[in-house]
Formats: structure tokens, sequence, C-alpha cells
């Protein structure tokens, strides 16, 4: 019987580009587990293929990449195998993705209110009043300052901090089970993002998630994550909870990529 | 020694939301030799007081006192500061052509500039796009160091870099900086970048200096709010300071 | 496709700079014997009221609209970069009033213009060449003011300043050469524009001027005897079909390199 119960499993997920140049082989055969309700990191330089793997879960992977194998569990069912109309109702409700640059996630002329309400009719079955009524609870819990103007304001109206709080929301705004974050606080001011990573934390808790962050920086895994897979080259070096990653790396890139990054702290 | 004195440079610009007080009422001095930091946030007016001391900016007041004429930059994104459509040996010879070097003079220097970036000879013929981005990082330094430069400005040189990339960049500019003596000014939102390589700083916000001062005093004892923020939102404490976490 | 256009226009090419050779007869020999025979082994693709060889004269033709063409896009091509670089790199009023020299420009309707400097001059290949020029600049003005408008601003550009360059050495050793793709593009299909111009004019009869061969005038020759002798209009016409189609052909592929769309 299992104590845990695990929300995402990834088993040899194979994600190859076919270029001009012959294949290219982004993602070699990698698995690993997201226990329900952790928050799981996966860290690597670029070029990793961590990205890609954050995205293939929900299978928007476009060519000349493709999923060549492998198998992407999600609660014991495996989404490669599920078609485009199921897929949907999965996306943005049951697991929802933040980006990098919350400013290509937002469509530029639309208000966020407008894309946030979209969202919430499209997966839950209420008014428009109500959604917008959900719209600024979220809003607001993602403790954006002025809600309402942040409401009616268009993206580019907005500051990176207070996007990045409004895709957020958006990610939230349909209960999720589990959230994937492709670098949320990269493309911020280090002020920031700590004010984000505060709030993620607080969210953490509140709402009893599971995460999958994606991250560059080593200091930012450690904060966040409980356990983390060190990627390199597409394939998954080393995996274990962190602690014990950090105290005791096993593996030559795991050592070097920490060597590096002692070598810049004070 | 002086090389380079900013005396109450101010800069607006118009912006949609109006006007923007990028550098307001600044002045600092940076010594012969010495790697001098400026710090601060995007938008606090960093690049812009940099630009503004290379000369590629006019400011709207105050003045630049140049203790040399030999100045170069290294720019943070390579992708954008190598011409795409240049192959190597001309963006390194670029600057002594400019000059009016001698062809010969000139094969010597691409070569050993070459050398001290750690680049092979087959790179000359190659075009920026075939490099990783350390690559063309290094070639960048290449172009600045080609010249004889006293001072360089380098904005942001290894922000775009992975982190193991941007330890080999610094630790190349620290060896430069050994071997020729040039001044730096190493603009950067990193504080680790900025503790690893400069000895003094000064920290920006909204176009001010809030504080300057030995970058090791700083550190330790930050006297403006805002600095003390900055630090404290350096992630990589968490692995330092978590006790059972020997690193 | 492109493949195919491509090859079609070196071989129109080869075969003009190549014409005493590649041509059977001489262009201007006539031949009252054989006036107006269809294609034959002797005259490839007929003769005509003249009994001058077509094939010959097409060759020969295909020389002059292939010169035509080139020089007045090339025309073209150079004034348009000199306008809008300048325009693009010092903006401002040089900016603004030269911009609105490229408004007005455009503002003439291009055939009366060429119509009107034609007959005022008096139709040589000169003057078309300069007339054709003179009116497709503006497109590509345009292009590289805008290209030049981004790409001073990158960071190449602020460090070559810092290296001491001057303006005229940014603008022709950095900004010309990264802005010269949709240039290239533009001016592809600029050259299959000004072969029709130059056959519509020649048509009309106040383009090349008779002796000399250019597929429009054999057109032109071909008018009266449509009906009795068809070669005369059929020949020279798809031989101005094709090579202006190849070039818009290479134009577009030119484009799609420049500019990669995916394609799933």
């Amino acid at each position: 019987m299992k104590l845990h119960v695990n929300i995402l499993e990834v088993k040899n997920l194979k994600i190859y580009f076919h270029t001009s140049d012959g294949i290219v082989k982004a993602v070699e055969d990698i698995s690993f587990e997201i226990e329900k309700g952790k928050v799981f990191g996966i860290v690597g330089e670029s070029g990793s293929g961590k990205t890609l793997t954050a995205v293939s879960i929900l299978k928007l992977i476009s060519w000349p990449g493709k999923i060549m194998g492998g198998k992407i569990l999600f609660n014991e069912t495996d989404l490669l195998t599920m078609d485009e109309k199921a897929l949907n109702n999965i996306r943005g409700s049951k697991i929802s993705l933040v980006f990098q640059e919350p400013a290509s996630s937002f469509n530029p002329v639309f208000t966020i209110g407008e894309q946030i309400v979209e969202t919430v009719l499209t997966h839950q079955g209420v008014s428009r009043s109500k959604a917008k009524e959900i719209t600024f609870e979220y809003l607001k819990r993602c403790r954006i300052e002025e809600v309402k103007k942040t409401f009616y304001d268009y993206p580019h109206q907005l500051s990176g901090g207070t996007k990045q709080r409004a895709m957020i929301a958006m990610a939230l705004v349909n209960s999720p089970e589990l959230i994937i974050l492709d670098e949320p606080t990269t493309a911020l001011d280090a002020t920031i993002q700590v004010q984000i990573l505060d709030l993620l934390d607080e969210i953490i808790h509140k709402e009893n998630l599971s995460i999958l962050f994606i991250s560059h920086n080593f200091g930012i895994i450690a904060r966040m994550c409980g356990r983390v897979a060190v990627m390199h080259k597409g394939k998954i070096v080393e995996c274990r909870d962190t602690k014990s990653l950090l105290i005791n790396p096993k593996e030559q890139y795991t050592i070097s990529l920490l060597e590096s990054v002692k070598a810049l702290s004070w | 020694m002086v090389i380079v004195k900013c005396d109450r440079l101010k800069k607006r610009f118009f912006g949609r939301a109006g006007i923007v007080k990028a550098v307001d009422d600044v002045s600092l001095e940076i010594e012969r030799a010495e790697a001098f930091g400026l710090v601060g946030e995007s938008g606090c007016g960093k690049t812009t007081l940099g630009k503004i001391i290379l000369g590629v900016l006019k400011p709207d007041s105050g003045n630049v006192i140049l203790g040399t004429k030999k100045m170069q930059v290294i720019f943070q994104s390579s992708y954008n500061s190598l011409d795409p459509k240049m192959n190597i040996s001309d963006i390194l010879s670029e600057g002594l052509i400019i000059k009016g070097t001698g062809q010969g003079e000139i094969k010597r220097k691409v070569e050993a500039a070459l050398d001290l970036v750690k680049l092979p000879k087959e790179a000359l013929k190659k075009y920026p796009h075939q490099f990783s981005g350390g690559e063309r990082q290094r070639i960048a330094v290449g172009r600045a160091v080609l010249t004889d430069p006293e001072f360089i400005v380098c904005d942001e040189p290894v922000s775009s870099l992975d982190v193991t990339i941007q330890l080999q960049i610094l630790n190349l500019l620290k060896e430069i900086q050994k071997r020729f003596g040039i001044t730096y000014l190493f603009i950067s939102h990193d504080l680790r970048v900025i503790k690893f390589m400069c000895n003094r700083l000064a920290v920006m916000r909204y176009g001010k200096v809030l504080e300057t001062g030995p970058v090791d005093y700083i550190y330790s004892n930050p006297s403006h709010p805002y600095t003390r923020s900055l630090l404290s939102s350096h992630f990589y404490d968490i692995i330092k300071n978590d006790a059972s976490l020997k690193l | 496709m492109a493949v195919a256009a491509s090859l079609f226009i070196l071989l129109i090419l080869i075969a003009a700079i190549l014409a005493p050779v590649a041509a059977t007869c001489d262009p201007s020999a006539t031949d009252s014997r054989s006036v107006l025979t269809p294609p034959s082994k002797e005259h490839i693709l007929g003769t005509d009221r003249l009994g001058r060889d077509i094939f010959s004269r097409t060759v020969y033709g295909a020389r002059i609209s292939l010169f035509i063409g080139f020089i007045a896009i090339g025309m073209a091509v150079l004034i348009g970069i000199f306008i809008g670089a300048m325009a693009g790199y010092y903006g401002g009023s040089i900016d603004t009033i030269l911009m609105r020299f490229v408004d007005t420009m455009l503002c003439f309707p291009t055939i009366f213009l060429i119509l009107a400097v034609i007959s005022l001059l008096g139709p040589s290949i000169f003057n078309i060449m300069i007339v054709i020029g003179a009116t497709n600049w503006m497109g590509i003005a345009r292009l590289v003011r805008a290209q030049v408008l981004t790409l001073k601003e990158r960071d190449f550009v602020a460090a070559s300043k810092v290296m001491g360059a001057k303006d005229s050495w940014i603008i022709l050793r950095h900004l010309i050469p990264n802005a010269i793709g949709p240039v290239l593009v533009s001016a592809t299909l600029g050259i299959g524009g000004a072969i029709l111009v130059e056959s519509a004019l020649s048509f009309l009869g106040i383009g090349v001027q008779p002796p000399t061969p250019s597929w429009g005038n054999i057109l032109m020759d071909g008018r009266s005897t449509l009906g009795v002798a068809w070669w005369l209009t059929v020949f020279p016409g798809l031989f101005i079909l094709f090579t202006v189609l190849s070039y818009n052909i290479l134009g577009e592929a030119l484009r799609d390199i420049a500019e990669p769309r995916l394609k799933r």
C-alpha cells in the first residue's frame, strides 16, 4: 500500500527536435515523481531541457519538437494518451502553468480582468458576475494592492511584479491540483522576487497544492522545494531531497554547479 | 588618482507615463585601477549613467570629467553587442581599424586577444551566431581589451549567462584587470557578482545614488533601508545560513 | 518552385549575356523570302514581317529588357538606401523632410509620370531606365528607414561609437549590411515590375525604339498580324510572363528565407 500518493509521475519521457541539421534529443528518457501536496523542483542551466519538460506535461510541445515516448501519469491517468478535448479540460483547471515572462502570457489587447474571467467561465459553469467575483477574490489573495484598477488594466499598464501576481491569480482561480511554475521570478527585480516567493509560500500552505518549480537558481530552489531533480543536457543527473543534495552532492555535474554558486556567494 | 569624475549629472527621458528622471543629480568618483560597482534594480538609471560616462548619451546638465580617452564597453547581451553580419576577425579588429593601426599590428593584436580569452584561431572566420552565449561574451571581452583601454564599463556582462559560465567570464575579467591595471565600472543588479568583482560600490534607485563606499563595509553595514532590502533578497543566504548545511 | 524559377532566370541571363552565341541568326537580318513564316527548323520561333528571326530577336531583346530592369532597379535601390538610411539614422527634421518627400513621390501615379517624362524627353533606353528607377525607390527607402530605426539602438552600434566610429562608418559598415535583407526581396520583385513597365512602354511605341529589339516592341509588331502570325505575339508574351513570374517567385522565396515561418 502506498503511504504517499503521487500526483504526477513522469516515466521515461523523451522529447526530440527534428531540425534540418538532424535530430536533437532535447529530453532523453527522464523519470520523476511529485508527491501530492509537495513542492518539487527541477534545476538546470539553459539548454538542459527543464522548460521543455514543464510544457510537455500539458502537451504544449509543437513542431519541430515532438514527444517521442514515455508516460505522464496525472492522478494515475496518462496525459499523453488523452485527446485534445479532454486535455483542454485539464489545462488551466486541474493543472495550470505560470510562465517566466508575464508579458508574453497575457494577451496585450484584453484587460487582465477579461482574461481571468474568461478562464473561470471556461472551466467553471458559473455566471459572468460570479466569475468576476471569483477573479476579484483571487487578485486580492495574491496581494495585489489595487484590485479594481488591476482588473480593468491592460497588461502593459502593470509593473512586472503585479503582472506576475496576476498570472499566479489566473493559475489559481480554478483551484488546480498541480501548478507548474517555470522560472516565475527570473524576469523580476530581486526585491520583487522575494515578495513573489513569499506569496507562493503562503499559497502553498493555505491551499495544499502540489507544485513543480523550475529554475536555474539554486538558491530559490533550496528555499522553495523539498525535493529536486538536477537536469543537464536532457537527462536527470540527480534526484533527491534538497537538503541531502546540497550537503552531499553525488554527481560531478551537481558538484561543479554548486561550486560555481558557492564561489560567487559570500 | 581619480580617473572618472561625475559631477551632478542629470538626464531625463520623456516616456508614456510622463517625464522619467533616469539620472537625478549623481556625483561620484572612480579611482584608477579599481573596480567600482554600480548596483541597483532595473530602471534605477545605472545603465543610463554608464552610457553618459561612455559618451554615448549626453546629460541634460552636469559634467563627466575623464582622465583618459581610452574607454571601452562590454554589454550584457552578446547577441546584441556583436554585429551579426561581421565575422569575428572583423569584429575584433574594428576598433584598431578606426584608429588607423597597421595591418600587421592588427593581426598581432587580434591573435593575442584570442589567446587571452582562450578561443581558437578557427573562430576568426566564424560569425557570432555560431557561438554560445559564453563564447560570444568572451569575444566581447576580447574586443574591449584589444585597443589597450584604461577604463572599461561592464554593463551586466554576465547576467544572461549560466552560473558556471558566469564564473569563467568573471575570472577572465579579474585576470585582465590584474595584468593590465584597467579600471572597471561594473554595472549589475546581482549583488554576488558585485561582491566578487568590486572593491567599492554605489547603490542606485530611481536615478539617485543612495550610498557609496567599500563593498565589504556596505555589505555588512548597510545604512540605507533599500540597501538592506537588496541584501536580504539574496537567495543564496539560505544555503549558507542554514546551520545544518555546511557549504 | 523557387529552384525552377532561379534556374529559369539564370538561363535567360546566360542567354542574354551570350546573345551573339545563343542567337541563331543576326537579329536585324531581313529576309524577304521568309516573311511571316511559322516556327520551323531554320527559324525556331518563326519570322516577322521583315523576315527577321524571332528567336534571335527575342534573345537580343532579353538583353535589353533585363539590362533596363537591372539598372533601373539598381538605381532605385541606391537612392532608396541613401534616403532611408539618412532619415532613419539622423531623425528629427531630416527625417521629416525626407519622408514627406517620399510621400509626395508616392502620390504621383507612376504610369502617367513615366509617360509624361518620356514624351517630354523622348524615348531612349537611358531615359526609360532613369524614369523607372526614379519612381521605384520609395518603398525601399521606407523599408531601410524602418530597419535603421531599430538597428541604431542595438548595442553593437553603441559599442562602435565607443570605439570612436564616425556616423558614416556606422551607417555603411553596420546599419546597411543589416538592413539589406528586405531590400533584396523588394528589389527582386521590382525587377519583374520594371521589365513589365519597359515592355508596356515599348509595346505602346514609346519605349525601346525599333530596330533595337525588346520583348515589348516585338509584341507591338505582332499586333497587326495576330490572326495570321500568332508566334509573333505568343512567344515574346510567354517570355515576359515566365521571366516576371520567375522574379516574383524568387522574391517570395527570398522573403520566406528572410522571415522563416513555421510550416506546421
